[in-house]
């Protein structure tokens, strides 16, 4: 693999790294090295790296309010190419392609909180794919761990799609297909890789008082309690015709509450903007994609 | 400003059932405004790693556990390293484990950097018989490892103790851990060093009771709020969460551990 690794604040280079290597597994034994022996892979990935790094520097070049951090992987596999954007402590995660766009999203986002959340469980829409990050924790990281699949509505589908097109079916309990590692220094685990949550005739009844989530800054599974924790970054109450944005909340519950909780959804999945997934220690892009959710009140 | 720092090193681990070798070198060149990093195509002479060490210690924490405790995660590495920072070259051999034996729901770490585990083998037979959650008691005291853990957040007043060089290879002198530290941690070359306290110690004072609930290992990272241990009381053992109290005693020790920029054991009494 070749790696580029840039940070980019208000539009100055803060911070450049570069990176290659290989490992070679043997049995339960990896050979993990900063070279790569076959000089022409080792010439093509830098190219390929490189050449996607410029245009990645081109599409977020107009940024300068944002902090921006590009990181460029090619592998045998093909290349990889993911834009963490950050203003006022709000990030959202994309692609060269999508960074734009999504900046502009976020700018439009992004407001002082005028109240503190509710202190009772209201009613959450989960807009803006964001539900997939929920989801990810609940149903992805619990295929991951093996965890014995539970009952979710009949109207969801949840699938996970590696590089390669294999498809786990994870409400099944298939775990995702792909091994994945963060670099050649690294034992390959089996991650998610491409989200896809779409709901099939779901419910779908607007409460009038609830909170409506837009953009989440991380999320957990803890294997031992099977629970789940949201970090939600941006965020509203809605009463009837009013909308005020709260204050930044973590939402917690253990993944058999929230298969029940799960009430609604309506419309195609949407692209959410940025799921950097931790475990082990290994930081991957996971992209996900949910339609708008509703679930009950979680705490 | 222009600083130029380059490291090479080989390691082995044992992370789950793998063995990692990994043989690297790296450059960091940091100016006023940028930090960079690159791979080094640059071969120098350090030991090929062997894995019969980290094998011996996963091998050796294996037989620690039996059901109903579960290994949930175990990396054990060994290794040299090679830094130079403009003209001051250097060399370190280091050992780390990161372990983690879960009892479901309860999830107890140890951190260390030598392969010993006299800790484990004092944790591990509380965990398996741990009772549910109770309120902490009035006094408790931990044990080395954990007051290590502790130390980087406790206000009690702590010593830099002495080594040879740090991350810009600048000596490492004893003085009291207060206000700004003047020496560079680096972690890895591919991260921008931070000024942090090395190898805190504190010297004793108070007298630890030995009849005082006993902390043995911690249940979750430390955090600045409040701790969360496995506690033994004579026979009975159980979770508990109190917050970082004011710390009546401490006996310290010689053990270092990889907390931070590094710390050494100390048993304390809150």
């Amino acid at each position: 693999m070749v790696r580029r690794d840039e940070l980019w604040v208000r539009g100055a280079l803060a911070e450049a790294r570069s990176s290659q290597g290989q490992a070679v597994a043997r049995g339960r034994e990896i050979v993990a090295r900063d070279r790569i022996d076959d000089g022409d892979v080792a010439t093509r990935l830098r190219r390929e790296c490189d050449a996607e790094m410029e245009r990645l520097r081109a599409a977020t070049q107009s940024l300068s309010d944002a902090r921006v951090r590009g990181v460029v992987t090619a592998t045998a596999d093909g290349v990889e190419s993911t834009v963490t954007i950050t203003i006022d402590g709000v990030s959202v995660v994309t692609t060269p392609d999508d960074a734009a766009a999504d900046c502009d999203g976020l700018r439009r986002l992004l407001r002082p909180p005028a109240a503190p959340p509710p202190t009772r469980p209201l009613p959450i829409v989960w807009r803006n794919g964001s539900a997939a990050v929920l989801l990810h924790e609940a149903i992805g990281h619990a295929a991951e761990h093996a965890h014995r699949p539970l009952e979710w509505p009949q109207w969801l589908r949840a699938r996970d799609v590696a590089r390669d097109g294999r498809v786990a079916d994870l409400i099944e309990g298939q775990a995702p297909a792909a091994l994945r590692r963060e670099s050649f220094r690294d034992v390959p685990l089996r991650r998610m890789t491409s989200l896809h949550f779409e709901q099939n005739g779901a419910p779908f009844e607007l409460p009038s008082e609830r909170i409506e989530i837009f953009l989440v800054s991380g999320g957990t599974y803890e294997p031992l309690s099977e629970s789940v924790s949201i970090d939600v970054a941006v965020a509203d109450h809605v009463s009837g015709r009013k909308s005020q944005r709260i204050s930044p909340f973590t939402v917690h519950g253990l993944r058999t509450y929230i298969s029940r909780a799960l009430i609604g959804a309506t419309g195609d999945p949407v692209r959410y903007p940025g799921v950097i997934c931790s475990r082990e220690g290994q930081e991957l892009y996971v992209a996900s994609h949910a339609p708008v959710m509703l679930t009950a009140g979680l705490r | 400003m222009n600083e130029l720092y380059r490291k090479w090193g080989k390691s082995v681990r044992r992370e789950g059932e793998h063995v990692v070798f990994v043989d690297e070198a790296g450059e960091a060149a940091e100016s006023e405004s940028v930090f960079r990093t690159r791979s080094l195509d640059d071969a120098f002479d350090l030991p090929a790693p062997v894995s019969d060490g980290v094998e011996a210690a996963a091998r050796e924490i294996e037989s620690l556990v039996d059901r109903p405790l579960v290994i949930e995660r175990l990396f054990a590495s060994e290794g040299v390293v090679a830094h130079q920072f403009g003209e001051v070259r250097w060399r370190e051999n280091t050992r780390r484990v990161h372990v983690s034996i879960a009892r479901p729901p309860l999830r107890a770490i140890f951190d260390f950097a030598e392969f010993r585990f006299d800790a484990l083998r004092r944790a591990l037979p509380a965990l398996t018989r741990a009772s549910k959650e109770r309120k902490p008691p009035k006094k408790i005291r931990v044990a080395e490892h954990v007051g290590a853990a502790l130390l980087p957040l406790t206000a009690i007043a702590k010593l830099q103790s002495t080594a040879p060089h740090d991350g810009k290879g600048g000596a490492i002198r004893e003085q009291l851990a207060e206000h700004d530290p003047p020496n560079w941690f680096r972690p890895s070359y591919r991260v921008r060093p931070r000024k942090a306290w090395f190898h805190l110690r504190v010297l004793p004072f108070g007298t630890i009771e030995d009849d005082v609930p006993e902390a043995v290992a911690l249940l979750a990272p430390v955090s600045r709020g409040e701790i969360r241990v496995l506690c033994v009381d004579g026979r009975s053992a159980y979770a508990t969460s109190l917050p970082l109290r004011p710390i009546l005693a401490a006996r310290p020790t010689a053990t270092w551990y990889p907390f931070g920029a590094g710390a050494f054991g100390v048993e304390l009494m809150l």
